[in-house]
């Protein structure tokens, strides 16, 4: 049992494997799990639908990392495309993509699933252990403020000149170069994703993976999963190849994400309660881009190295928002900004010069707020419906009117909205337009970099798709294990409560074998 | 190139009344201006067109235009590259572009798209993106989105963003993964460097 590397374009043939564990999905749950599988002996298959790629294959360019390591070929939306989600497609998953801050779970969010959801045994003290080796292995730690590029740093010296708070974030990082390049594969392996940590120790260990392999039925008898049903994909196209992977498990475990789960579960007939897709939380992102007379340089630096959660508890009754910074690229600031032709030459000639900050909305916790549902569509693939409902239309209006001030505060001499036709605050005077302004779903750019939910935990099977301990309740050897069974958003990024909780789920998984 | 471009068309009975209309839209006789490449993928010589004019419509009038840069087959590549539905949906919304009754209905005049001038077209662009019927809202969207994103990805327009374009790390010398490699993937100790 030696561990293997299988690329789709080596497999020219159909291929049927045996094994204790068979891992779907390679991202910050898949990777965490597997290392912790290989650890206890067990003998693991693991299939990514993504591309193995390794740094050798980031060149750092916007049109090739997009189509290469994001669901949709960088094109994933909601239905409605009003909101544009931002999901990785790789070996590490979302981890090779993203931007590297790591928050342990909010002791506030855990007291909330156990008061709202009945979940027990998430608590600080509990998950502890898990998040301080997680903390070890993938190195996360403070991002020194010095180190801050410039567009961090306006977020930064705005809240502190409005008495805000706001602090260095922690990153998953050793060796980072502040390059700036996360969201496109890290050139130098500086970012510890999954690709570079977990999954090599987990083939080290014996793991098989294939990549580029993606799973599309699970064959079942409604208690037991007895195959897993995958096809090899070409690289780089969203096209089948002729040949198939069938893998025979003692356990499966399901972690291709928010969004990929539901939908692979409604495909294989698996939803008896009806909650599979409800409850999908995107931390809706909405922007604003401050234009400094200093050079800002946005698409350089480390991506995200300060935040704040000045505006995350707004009171019983409304949405609370947690502000950052996001990497500034020609072409997502292109596809972000509402116009075309001239006026969007006119700001793009600005980009060294601009700071985007981020307000992330966090969904799911206010009573009524169900969040979006991830639907099958009649082709097989995901869909995702998402009404941006009252309570987040006013959240995302105060989100502008804070965003609008931080950069005044910081010293803009312009902040402009990313509506069709741009919001422009000049002065504090100018905040009434925003006041004034529509938003929602079309009306101004939103985004999504977090999924989480559409497999909820929880105690009970009539309400929700998983246990405590990750297992289906009624397909007893069925664990999922990601960002799916996330009751609620959590108003941090997500990735290290994902990890901790892979890490908590290693033991629950091997028992299962 | 990214986010905003899928799934554009799938809206209830409006839309399919509207894909309809954009059917017809295809069937209309050719308005073509540019020649289009013999090597197109998903587009045909009409959608090419139709795409052309868009680019040319959306490109700023300083700066590459969108036909020396060839936007509307870089598209034609990345549309390759999605799943075919949602591919399909962009042809279609294409066809509805080019349909003059529906511009003459929603927010444009009725000639078809492409022998419009360049006024015309930015307004039916504009009546579609400001639309209350949410199909073209969203249908602008996805065609905005496409060509924006192919135009400020090429390597051409970094200058007129003023980015300098990504640094070399020397990863392309990085070693490749072997076939059926049967070792892990190296986890380089790389030396913190200051940035
Ligand atoms: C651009 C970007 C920036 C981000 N920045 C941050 C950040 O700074 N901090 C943070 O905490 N979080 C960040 N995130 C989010 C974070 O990375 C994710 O929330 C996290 O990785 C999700 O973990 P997961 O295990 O649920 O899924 P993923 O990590 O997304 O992994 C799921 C994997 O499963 C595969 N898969 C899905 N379905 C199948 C199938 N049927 N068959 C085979 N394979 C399948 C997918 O291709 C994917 O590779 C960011 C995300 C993005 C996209
Ligand atoms: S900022 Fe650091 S971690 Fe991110 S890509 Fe650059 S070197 Fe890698």
């Amino acid at each position: 049992m030696s561990g293997r590397v299988t690329q789709g374009s080596d497999i020219t043939a159909n291929i049927t494997e045996q094994c204790d564990v068979c891992i779907i999905g390679s991202g910050a749950g898949g990777g965490v799990l597997a290392a912790g599988l290989v650890e206890r002996g067990l003998d693991v298959v693991m299939l990514e639908a993504g591309g193995y790629h390794t740094r050798r294959d980031f060149d750092l360019h916007e049109e090739t990392a997009f189509p290469a390591l994001y669901q949709g070929r960088g094109g994933r939306s909601t239905t409605d495309l009003a909101i544009s989600i931002l999901q990785g497609r790789a070996v590490g998953g979302s981890t090779t993509v993203n931007w590297t801050t790591c928050f342990r779970t909010p002791e506030r969010i855990l007291a909330h699933w156990e008061q709202h959801h009945g979940i027990e045994g998430l608590d600080p003290e509990s998950l502890a252990s898990h998040f301080e080796a997680i903390e070890a292995r993938l190195n996360i730690g403070v991002w020194p403020e010095e180190r801050a590029n410039a567009n961090n740093r306006k977020l930064l010296e705005g809240a502190r000149a409005l008495g805000w708070e706001a602090s260095p974030l922690r990153r998953n990082v050793r060796g980072c170069m502040n390059s700036g390049f996360c969201g496109m594969g890290c050139p130098v392996d500086g970012k510890q994703g999954q690709h570079v940590t977990t999954i090599p120790d987990a083939i080290a260990g014996g793991m098989r993976l294939y990549s580029d392999v993606e799973v599309r039925h699970l064959v079942h008898n409604g208690s037991k999963v007895q195959e897993v049903h995958g096809v090899v994909m070409e690289r780089g196209r969203d096209r089948d190849t002729a040949h198939t992977v069938t893998v025979r498990p003692k356990v499966v475990a399901l972690c291709g994400g928010a969004i990929n789960n539901p939908v692979l579960l409604l495909r294989s007939a698996l939803n008896p309660n009806g909650r599979v897709g409800l409850r999908t939380f995107l931390h809706p992102v909405v922007s604003m881009a401050g234009i400094y007379e200093e050079q800002i340089d946005p698409y350089y630096g480390a991506p995200q190295s300060i935040g704040s959660h000045h505006f995350i508890d707004r009171g019983a009754d409304k949405v609370g928002y947690f502000l950052e910074a996001a990497p500034m690229h020609p072409m997502l600031t292109a596809s972000a900004a509402g116009v075309f032709a001239s006026e969007l030459r006119e700001l793009l000639s600005q980009l060294p010069h601009i700071s985007g900050l981020l307000a992330l909305q966090v969904d799911g916790l206010l009573p009524g707020d169900e969040g979006g549902t991830t639907i099958l569509r009649p082709d097989g693939r995901p869909g995702v419906e998402y009404p941006v409902r009252p309570a987040l239309v006013e959240s995302m209006r105060h989100s502008h009117r804070t965003l609008a001030r931080l950069h005044l505060a910081a010293g803009a001499r312009e902040v402009g909205s990313l509506h069709a036709a741009p919001i422009r605050v000049r002065t504090e005077a100018d905040l009434a337009k925003l006041d004034a302004a529509p938003y929602g779903a079309l009306e101004h750019a939103i985004f999504s970099a977090h999924q989480m939910g559409g497999c909820s935990m929880g105690p009970d099977p009539t309400t929700s798709v998983v246990g405590a301990d990750h297992r289906h309740h009624a397909v007893h050897n069925l664990y999922i294990v990601d960002g799916s069974v996330l009751p609620t958003a959590l108003g941090v990024n997500p990735s290290q409560t994902i990890y901790g909780l892979a890490h908590r789920a290693r033991d629950f998984v091997a028992a299962a074998v | 190139m990214t986010t905003s471009r899928r799934r554009i068309l799938q809206v209830g009975i409006g839309g399919s009344v509207l894909l309809a209309a954009g059917a017809v839209g295809l069937a209309l006789q050719p308005g073509a201006t540019n020649t289009p490449p013999s090597d197109l993928r998903v587009l045909d010589a009409k959608t090419w067109s139709i795409l052309n004019a868009v680019a040319e419509t959306m490109a700023p009038a300083s700066g590459p235009s969108a036909t020396t840069l060839d936007i509307a087959s870089r598209v034609d590549r990345h549309l390759d590259r999605m799943h075919p539905a949602d591919a399909q949906e962009v042809v279609l919304a294409l066809g509805l572009l080019e349909n003059g009754l529906v511009g003459l209905f929603f927010g444009g005049g009725f000639r078809p798209f492409t022998q419009s001038s360049q006024a015309q077209r930015t307004a039916v662009l504009e009546g579609w993106r400001d639309s209350r019927v949410a199909t073209l809202r969203t249908a602008f969207k996805a065609i905005r989105g496409l060509v924006v994103t192919s135009y400020y990805s090429h390597e051409e327009t970094y200058s007129l963003c003023g980015y300098p374009g990504p640094p070399d790390f020397g990863q392309q010398h990085a070693p490749a993964i072997q076939p059926r490699q049967t070792v892990s993937m190296p986890s380089p100790d790389a030396e913190e460097v200051p940035g």
